[in-house]
């Protein structure tokens, strides 16, 4: 699960819709190679290959009242850029960070149905909101200079809070609706080759809960532009209430590291 | 695994136009290849759906589902598309035809485009000129000056003062557009098909050798015209008078590949013959009729706005019911028939001369290029190849639950071209079986026809006296055709 934020490509730049919904589940993704082939009258196969596949996608978030009301205005044909959602890995690509926030390049993700606004839960107030997109991906290689390729999809996460040292790296907590809770934090960190960071955190009613960490690379203009994600893979230490991160790679860059922690929803 | 034999590799690629009125050229905008174009597909016909018929000129359609970036409706609406595609097997793109966009639906920088060949724009009449005049002026540019030509010159292009209905139709669109020769013709090809129909009178004559009453061709071209004194037609659409000349011609007006629009014969030897087999139908893609259509009668009534009636017709005496169904071609509502007949019945008495027209329709389908069948049928195959209308077909085709391929023949009256998907080619539909008749008229005709009708039911006859048919001339054939070689 993930924190989205949602912003809208119009002809005079980026415009920010909404923040902070959350995606519930995987999206329903519907990857359909534009290879077309058909079934000869005599049995044997007749294949037209292409270099691009077709992309369709089924958005579910969790949102508020008032965020519901912002997506609601999202119409047919919008280009639309999630910001967190993490399509790329499920397309086979791995989800890029470009370093800048909000996203500055379009993203062809145009929505091709209505965006349907669904029910309130009345307890929560929580809201569902469903936005079908479709994506044109070139699988010829990434990134497609066609235009039609899936660009750099952000997997971002807003955060507050100060930091007050690479250990004991205290998360700060903000309740967010009464059901789902969300705890995030971002603070810039300089990592030396191969390092390992442990951020400590604390966090109430954490059990089950489930820990994604997402890290992005920055360099500034004159040193350093590329942007690279480094992949590692964490695991909550139940008994210290730990992270450990394990760094890869040998160079020394300036990191941002964003951590989010999710709970399921109950009742 | 799939062989190499059975991948088919297609690209597309083609150019968004639009007319430069500075430079006066045709300028792309945008170019199409595939890693913009989405879905593309272009249809040609020449029978309308579930009908076999001649005379008609229907325009070439195109959609296109395409990424233009930067593009708006108002730049796309009416620009022109040039369209190509290329096999793996194929040494250059070939062409699929020139289309203007008559519709363009936008969503993001996806564009939904539909388009028509240039039969849309001798759909198109003079708006600055009075009607009548225009009609006249439509009608005068067959009939210079009350003068006939061969069909064949009707259809061609002449380089004389007076222009034919290719150069009237840019006329009237550099009128409205100031765009000079959007549409270009290319002449039937007479070196590789030879004549097409009627170009010359054909007579009935009595062999001496078996006293059998036969056909044989005069050494007199049929000529044509809109005659003076209807020179007013009801209708100056240019696309009316391509119908017509078609319609005697005993074939259809199409735009080529090339965008160029043309005169097609059924099975002109021009085309070739196309071939499928059961490798190249796809499964549950193919419908083939058990009968063919026999043309057994075709009648030729032309109107003579005058108390004269003639009538001319060819009849097959013996259909065969159990293998064909019969339909029948009648000619009438047709100016430039009227204008042959009045000169040749009124003028010169020769009221055979309707008769020729009948029987050299009913000729072109079963002599002159041998016998075309037409058995209708439906299939959608995927191969390397091109398929062009009035071309003949042999469908090779074994459906399920038999044993051994079946070879039809036929020919192909709508050819439908989907990018990555094959063609879907198809002769008179599927509902031919209880087609009776097969009948062309523009709309123009029906009103002119239910018009005349009411006039004549409330015109007064008059009657002639004996001194006046006595003044009337004598055909007489000896004198007026020479007994050319003797031809069946």
């Amino acid at each position: 699960m993930r924190l989205i934020d949602i912003y809208k490509q119009t002809a005079g730049g980026i415009v920010y819709i909404t923040g902070g919904c959350i995606q519930t589940g995987e999206p329903a993704l519907q990857r359909t190679p534009i290879v077309k082939t058909y079934t000869m009258a005599d049995g044997s196969p007749v294949v037209y290959p292409s270099a691009r596949d077709t992309c369709t996608a089924e958005v579910e978030l969790e949102c508020t009242r008032t965020q519901a009301a912002a997506i609601e205005q999202l119409v047919s044909g919008a280009h639309i850029i999630f910001a967190g959602l993490k399509l790329g890995a499920l397309l086979g690509y791995d989800a890029q960070d470009q370093g800048n926030f909000p996203p500055t390049s379009p993203i062809p993700c145009i929505i091709t149905g209505a965006v349907e606004v669904g029910e309130k839960f009345a307890k929560s107030g929580i809201y569902f909101a469903n936005i079908p997109v479709q994506l044109i991906v070139g699988v010829s290689g990434y990134p497609d200079t066609s235009g039609l390729a899936l660009p750099v999809i952000r997997s971002s996460v807003t955060l507050d809070g100060a930091a007050d040292g690479l250990n004991g790296y205290r998360i700060g907590k903000r309740k967010w609706g009464a059901v789902q809770e969300v705890f995030f934090q971002r603070k810039q960190i300089y990592v030396t080759g191969a390092d390992s960071l442990t951020i400590g955190y604390s966090c109430e009613e954490l059990t089950g809960a489930a820990v994604s960490v997402t890290l992005w690379q920055n360099g500034t203009a004159a040193a350093d532009s590329t942007e690279t994600q480094d992949a590692f893979t964490v695991e909550p230490d139940p008994g210290t209430n730990d992270l450990v991160l394990e760094f890869l790679g040998a160079a020394s860059r300036p990191l941002y590291i964003g951590l989010t922690v999710f709970r399921q929803h109950v009742g | 695994m799939w062989g190499e034999k059975m991948q088919i590799e297609e690209h597309i690629s083609g150019e968004v136009q639009t007319y430069d009125h500075e430079t006066e050229v045709w300028v792309t905008q945008y170019t199409l290849d595939d890693s913009n174009v989405i879905d593309a597909s272009t249809r040609r016909q020449c029978c309308a759906d579930g009908a076999f018929e001649i005379g008609t000129a229907y325009a070439a359609t195109m959609q296109l589902v395409c990424r233009l970036p930067g593009a708006t409706r108002f730049q796309i609406r009416g620009a022109k598309i040039v369209l190509w595609s290329q096999y793996g097997s194929e040494n250059a793109p070939e062409p699929l035809g020139e289309f203007w966009v008559t519709d363009a639906q936008k969503i993001g920088d996806i564009f939904t485009l539909s388009g028509q060949c240039a039969v849309g724009w001798t759909d198109t009449s003079s708006y600055n000129e009075l009607s009548a005049d225009a009609a006249e002026s439509m009608a005068h540019l067959i009939a210079p000056d009350g003068a006939a030509a061969p069909l064949q010159e009707l259809l061609g292009h002449r380089t004389s003062s007076t222009e034919c209905v290719t150069d009237f139709v840019n006329m009237f669109v550099r009128v409205q557009t100031g765009i000079p020769d959007m549409i270009l013709w290319e002449d039937f090809d007479t070196v590789v098909n030879g004549d097409y129909c009627n170009r010359w009178i054909y007579e009935q004559y009595i062999d001496p050798a078996d006293g059998q009453t036969k056909w044989r061709k005069t050494a007199y071209p049929a000529q044509f015209s809109v005659w003076n004194g209807n020179g007013v037609s009801a209708t100056d659409c240019p696309r009316d008078y391509y119908r017509w000349m078609s319609q005697l011609a005993g074939g259809f007006i199409t735009s080529k590949r090339n965008g160029a629009l043309t005169l097609r014969q059924y099975g002109m030897p021009e085309l070739g013959t196309a071939e499928i087999t059961t490798a190249d139908i796809e499964e549950n893609g193919c419908e083939v009729a058990d009968y063919t259509l026999q043309i057994y009668r075709v009648s030729v009534t032309p109107d003579l706005e005058t108390e004269y009636w003639v009538s001319g017709m060819s009849v097959f005496t013996d259909p065969l019911y159990a293998s064909r169904v019969p339909i029948r071609i009648a000619v009438e509502s047709n100016p430039v028939l009227d204008g042959f007949c009045k000169r040749w019945i009124i003028d010169e008495g020769s009221v055979p001369s309707v008769w020729t027209i009948a029987h050299n329709l009913w000729w072109a389908f079963y002599y002159h290029y041998g016998d075309i069948p037409i058995r209708p049928f439906r299939a959608v195959t995927h191969k390397q190849a091109r398929f062009e209308l009035g071309q003949r077909i042999s469908i090779h085709y074994r459906d399920i639950g038999e044993t051994q391929e079946t070879t039809y023949e036929s020919v192909i009256t709508s050819v439908e071209w989907r990018f990555r998907g094959g063609h879907v080619l198809a002769c008179a539909g599927e509902d031919s079986r209880v087609m009776a008749d097969c009948l062309r008229s523009t709309k123009a005709d029906k009103a002119v026809r239910e018009l005349r009708g009411r006039i004549g039911a409330i015109r007064t006859v008059t009657e002639r006296t004996q001194a006046e048919y006595d003044a009337m001339p004598i055909h007489d054939p000896k004198k007026l055709y020479a007994i050319p070689e003797e031809e069946n």
